[in-house]
Parts: C-alpha cells; structure tokens; sequence
C-alpha cells in the first residue's frame, strides 16, 4: 500500500495535474460559495472537458472540484447567511450568529481548517478500510433504512427547541412536499395535478434555492431602502492572526471533530444518504453530546466544527461505495461515477486489483486537493470577504440571477426556475410566522428515503410490521427515535409550562 | 402584544389550512387498504392538521408574552411589504420574459430594477451605475455559461447576435 500510494502522489504531482488540482479547487470554492451553483453543477459542467485527459488528470480534477464546492459552501453560509450547499445548511446554525457578533472571521477559519481535517480523516479512512466498510453497508436493507430515517426525522424536534410545534409541522411537511410526484413501489402519481413536470417531484436544490435564497431576497428587499449602509455582511479582518482562532480553542474541538468525521464517514458511507444528511445528524449529535447544548445556535464553533468537519468527512466516505461496489451515494457520486466509465475505468471490488495505481492516485489527488483547499481559503478568504462585501442590493439581485441559472440548468426547464420562486414565498411565510426552515428541509430530503424503505420492508415481510421490528438494526433506531421524541415532549412540556410546546410565541 | 398574538393565530390558521388542503388531496388518492401510494399522504395529512389545530387552539387560549420590540428601520412597515410584493412581481415578470426575450435583456433589466429597488440611493449617478452594473453582469453571466460551461441560456432576441 505504501508503494501504491508513493506513485499515486508522483502521478499527481506531475505539473499538468498539480495545475487542474489548483484550478478545480479554486473553482469548486466558488462554485460551493455561491448559492445556486453546486458540486454537481460543477462536476457536470466541467466532465466533457475531462474527455482529452488521461484518467488520473481527468479524476483529479473531478475530486478537485468535487472537495472545494463541498468546503466553499460555508463562505456563503456564514457571510451571506445562505448555505451555499445543502451541506453547509447546519453551519448556518451557528455561523450566521457568530457572524452578526462580529466573529465571522472566526466562525469562517474554524470551518476552513475542520473541513480539511474532515477531508483528510476520511481520506485515511477510505484509503485503509474501505472493503471491509463497504461490506457493513451492503447488509443494511429496506427494514434498516426505514429506521435510520425515522430516528433522523425525529431528531427534527431537537431543531425545534422553542417551537415545537412549528418545528415538527415543517418537518411534516418538508416529508408532505417530498410526496409530489411518482410514488415508490407501484410508481402512481401523487400531486402532479396533471403536470408532467411534477412526476419527478421537486428537485432539491429548487427546494434549497428557494427557501433559503429567494426568502433572503424577499426579507433584503423588505428592508434594503432602510438601510443607510450595506449589510453587515462585512467580516473584520484587522488583527486576526492565523485562522482566527486560538489553539486552546483548536484543542477544545478536536473530540467533536472527530465524532463529526465519523458521522461524516458513516453517513457518505449509505448510498442515498449523502452530506446533505450529514452536516444536520452531525450538529444534532454535537449538540447532544455538548455540556451546554443550549449555546447551539447562539454561535458557537462547536456546530460550524460539527457540520463542516462532517460535510467534508463524508466526501471520502461517499467514495467507498463509488470506488470498492460501483454505487453511487449521492448526485455528486453519480457523476463522478460517470467520469470514471468514461475514462474506461470500472469501479467495483475488482478496482483495487485492477487499476490499484488509478486507486492511490485518486487518494493522492484528494489529499492534495484538501491542502490546496485549505491554502485557498486561508489566502483567498480576504479576496472572498471583499466580494462578498459588495452591498447587497447589488450582490443579492446577482445571485438570484445565478439561483435562477441553477435552477433552470438542471434539466433546463424553466419549471425548476418558477419553483425557487413558490419555494421562496413559502420561505418567507416560514420566516414571518417563526416557522424553522431546517426542519423542512429534513423532511424533505429524509421523507422518500423513509416512504421507500418502508414500503420495500413491507414488501419483504408480506405486509407485516413486526418484522421491523425484529431486525435488531433496525429495532435499535426505531427505539432511539422514540426515546428522543419522548425526551424532547417532556422537556418542551417541563420547561415553560407548555408555552414552548404551544410554539405560540412568533 | 396584539400584534404578536395575531401573527401567532395567523400561522396557526395557516397551518391549519395547509394540513387541510394536504389532506382533502391525500384523501382523494386511490387506497386499495394496503400500506399504498396513499398511505404516507394520509398519515402526514392527519399529523399536519392536528398540529396546525394545536397551534391555532393554543394561539387563541394564551396570548404571546411580551416581546421586545424590533427596532424600528426607516422604510420597512408599509413600504417594506410593498418592496416584498413589488420583488416578487419583478421576478415573475423576470421569469416570464426570460424564455421569451432571452436571458441577456430579461437578465439586464431585471437587475437593473432590483437594483434600483433595492438601492439605498436613487440619484443620477447611482442610477447610471445600477445600469452599467446589470447591463455588463448579464452579458457576463451570460457569456461565462454559454460559452465557458455549454449551458444554453436562451439568447431570445438576440439569438441572431450570439450565434
């Protein structure tokens, strides 16, 4: 292995790769900070310009791309206070806080360097066990899935401190607005009121656009002529030293950098599960685990640490099912999926036989593109906060217009763009009426991951429940779902004498 | 305190009176009483009304407690809530004309009313800048992702210019 990994670092170290390493990077943290361009977005524009490069270029450069949109998501998420991916939504929880204080800078340095360390903990972690990683996965089945998604879902409660009631209805329905569209199993439409654009349902990434971008414009614009100066999207850099944060501080976290890489890695792990889970699951835990988890969400770095060490740690998880099985644990997979066929390379358990050196080299790249991502966003963060610096009644009109792009390439349809616009008015309704977004936003990405593995289970146990239950997996989440919901009643029900359950406070 | 207490029974209400059309929509799925198609629908339908009835029902037994108000910005209030309706208009129109017109023009002045809208200050010299600003944003935005990423923004009017 050594060996291997030796030539995997010469073969990237070769110029032209260095070269794509340093420009997919880059652009990837642009296309991760601005909302509306994602990783996919990015992978897939830029595969047919991998056609004329050899395997080991063309992957590195994909990797590149694929770990600097992931990371660059928090520089939108902390400075714009709109996640830039849905894997930075968590670091909105506490960055946005952090950045009203007057600590962006912190809060934007903490979430640079837990992202690398994410990136290079699961690096190490696919590079050494991924066969035997893989082979765990394989055995998780519909009964398994199911509830792993329920014990998510009810983990919306805990997003929900305060307004419970609110809390758990836009989870309920995020799950409802993940039903439009072919149901699993017998494939009927539901909720297409006779649109052919509806039988696929709604596209996340409409969904993201619109509750956290649009709603953005329509709160900026409801303000803007009030404002004598620009948003205080400005970060103050003068007299920051390093990264912003102390190495005490650095210290303090590093138990809940590594609980969050193993959430991260665990979660990229499952297919169809991918870091758009695990940022959230990974802040919920932190917050679980914290001795005051009632500082969540006042803007502390344990949850930029918890969501971006997680977000990023799942990017080398995602990997182990791609590379040893072939399968794909998300969109950004899929692609990559698509990149690595079309440079005639068969992932599958036989990779590492195979193409062993193909294998190192990725690893290599993805660990060079970790330390460039980290060097750009150290360096470049200044560049990042004088553009984002920009006012906002320039900047957000901007964005939209990229939201809107976003939106329509995803198919090209302008349906996807009319959407953003139905999903920012309820965004804004949300905000109005003190409804919490995450919740929603969990609902619907968690929801036909739930409906599916349920009807799958059903299937294979003729219709009978208990057999749900008699998979200990399986019976181990669902009892830890009901344990969290049951704790977050009682303590809604004991802590203001029902006022927080009531949600009756705006 | 009035205030408050309104919004809170208004979110209730429109809780409420979402559960309810989800639920009038899910009812009316074919069910063959199997765990169907139907089943998830009616299971959120049902939570969705009940919560949105124990909000409103909780909204209208125990007014909201004191608040602090926000403090107060010049422009919001009446004039805010215009500045929402006339955003939201604009994007409209924005995503009408874009097929239509082509993403340059439909982009440029989209930006350009925004802007304006937006803007703290609407005087000559900011107004000449807003235009220059979404007239060169939208041929750049424009010209990056059709000619740098092959996406196919449609070029409407001026097809014959671009091709």
């Amino acid at each position: 292995m050594a060996e291997l990994l030796a030539a995997g670092f010469g073969a990237v170290f070769a110029p032209h790769v260095l070269i794509l390493i340093i420009l997919g990077t880059s652009v990837g943290i642009v296309f991760g900070a601005v909302p509306g361009l994602t990783a996919v977005m990015a992978i897939a524009l830029t595969l047919p310009m991998t056609y004329s490069l050899g395997p080991v270029a063309g992957m590195a450069l994909l990797m590149s791309l694929f770990i600097g949109a992931t990371s660059g998501g928090l520089i939108s998420a902390i400075l714009l206070k709109i996640p830039g991916t849905p894997s930075s939504i968590a670091t909105t929880f506490d960055g946005i806080p952090m950045m009203e204080r007057g600590e962006g800078a912190k809060a934007l340095g903490v979430g640079v360097v837990f992202s690398f360390i994410g990136t290079i903990l699961s690096i190490a972690v696919l590079a050494v066990v991924a066969p035997w990683l893989a082979k765990v996965a394989l055995r998780f089945g519909p009964q398994e899935y199911f509830a792993i998604a329920v014990f998510s879902l009810t983990l919306i409660a805990t997003l929900s401190s305060g307004n419970l009631v609110k809390g758990v209805f836009a989870g309920t329905l995020g799950v409802a607005v993940s039903t439009v569209g072919i149901a699993p199993v017998e494939a009927a439409r539901r909720f297409t009121f006779g649109m052919p654009e509806l039988n696929s349902g709604f596209q996340t990434l409409t969904v993201l656009i619109g509750m956290f971008a649009i709603s953005e414009v329509l709160s900026a614009a409801r303000s803007a002529r009030g404002m004598r100066e620009p948003e205080a999207g400005r970060v103050e850099l003068a007299g920051i030293r390093g990264f912003g944060f102390s190495l005490a501080e650095f210290r303090s976290q590093i138990p809940n950098a590594l609980r969050s890489s193993a959430v991260g890695i665990g979660v990229g792990i499952l297919p169809g599960v991918g870091s758009g889970t695990s940022n959230i699951l990974s802040y919920i835990f932190a917050r679980s685990r914290s001795k005051h988890p009632e500082t969540f969400g006042t803007g502390v770095i344990d949850g930029v640490v918890a969501s971006e060490t997680a977000n990023n740690a799942g990017i080398g998880g995602a990997m182990v099912p791609l590379l040893t099985l072939g399968i794909p644990g998300d969109a950004v997979t899929a692609i990559l999926l698509g990149g690595l066929m079309v440079h005639g390379v068969q992932p599958g358990p036989l990779l590492f036989v195979t193409q062993s050196e193909l294998v190192y080299a990725i690893f290599a790249a993805m660990t060079v593109s970790s330390v460039v991502m980290l060097l750009v966003e150290f360096f470049g963060i200044r560049i990042f906060v004088r553009l984002l610096a920009i006012p906002k009644h320039i900047l957000l009109p901007v964005i939209l217009v990229l939201c809107v792009i976003g939106a329509f390439g995803l198919s090209s349809r302008m349906f996807d763009a009319w959407t953003i616009l139905v999903f920012g008015l309820l965004g804004y309704g949300f905000s109005k009426g003190g409804v919490p977004v995450a919740p929603f936003i969990i609902g619907f990405i968690l929801g036909p991951m739930a409906e599916t593995n349920l009807r799958r289970g059903l299937m294979l146990s003729d219709g009978n429940f208990l057999a749900f239950f008699a998979n200990p997996i399986a019976l181990a989440f669902l009892l830890m779902a009901v344990a969290s919901l049951g704790w977050q009643l009682w303590r809604s029900l004991r802590g203001g004498g029902g006022a927080a359950m009531a949600g009756a406070d705006t | 305190m009035k205030a408050q207490s309104s919004q809170a029974l208004a979110t209730g209400g429109a809780m409420l009176a979402a559960g309810l059309a989800y639920a009038v929509l899910a009812f009316r799925l074919p069910h063959d009483g199997s765990v169907d198609a139907s089943f998830f629908p009616r299971l959120l339908a049902v939570m969705m009304v009940l919560l949105g009835g124990v909000q409103t029902v909780t909204a209208l037994r125990r007014p909201a407690p004191p608040a602090e108000e926000p403090a107060a910005v010049p422009g919001t209030g009446g004039k805010g809530a215009l500045a929402v309706i006339a955003t939201l208009a604009m994007i409209a129109l924005y995503l009408f004309f874009l097929p239509r017109a082509g993403f340059p023009l439909a982009t440029a002045v989209y930006l350009f009313a925004q802007i304006q809208l937006m803007a703290p200050r609407r005087d000559a010299r900011a107004t000449a800048l807003h235009a220059a600003i979404a007239v060169i944003a939208s041929a750049a935005i424009f010209a990056l992702f059709r000619y740098g990423f092959g996406l196919l923004l449609p070029a409407g009017l001026l097809d014959g210019l671009v091709r």
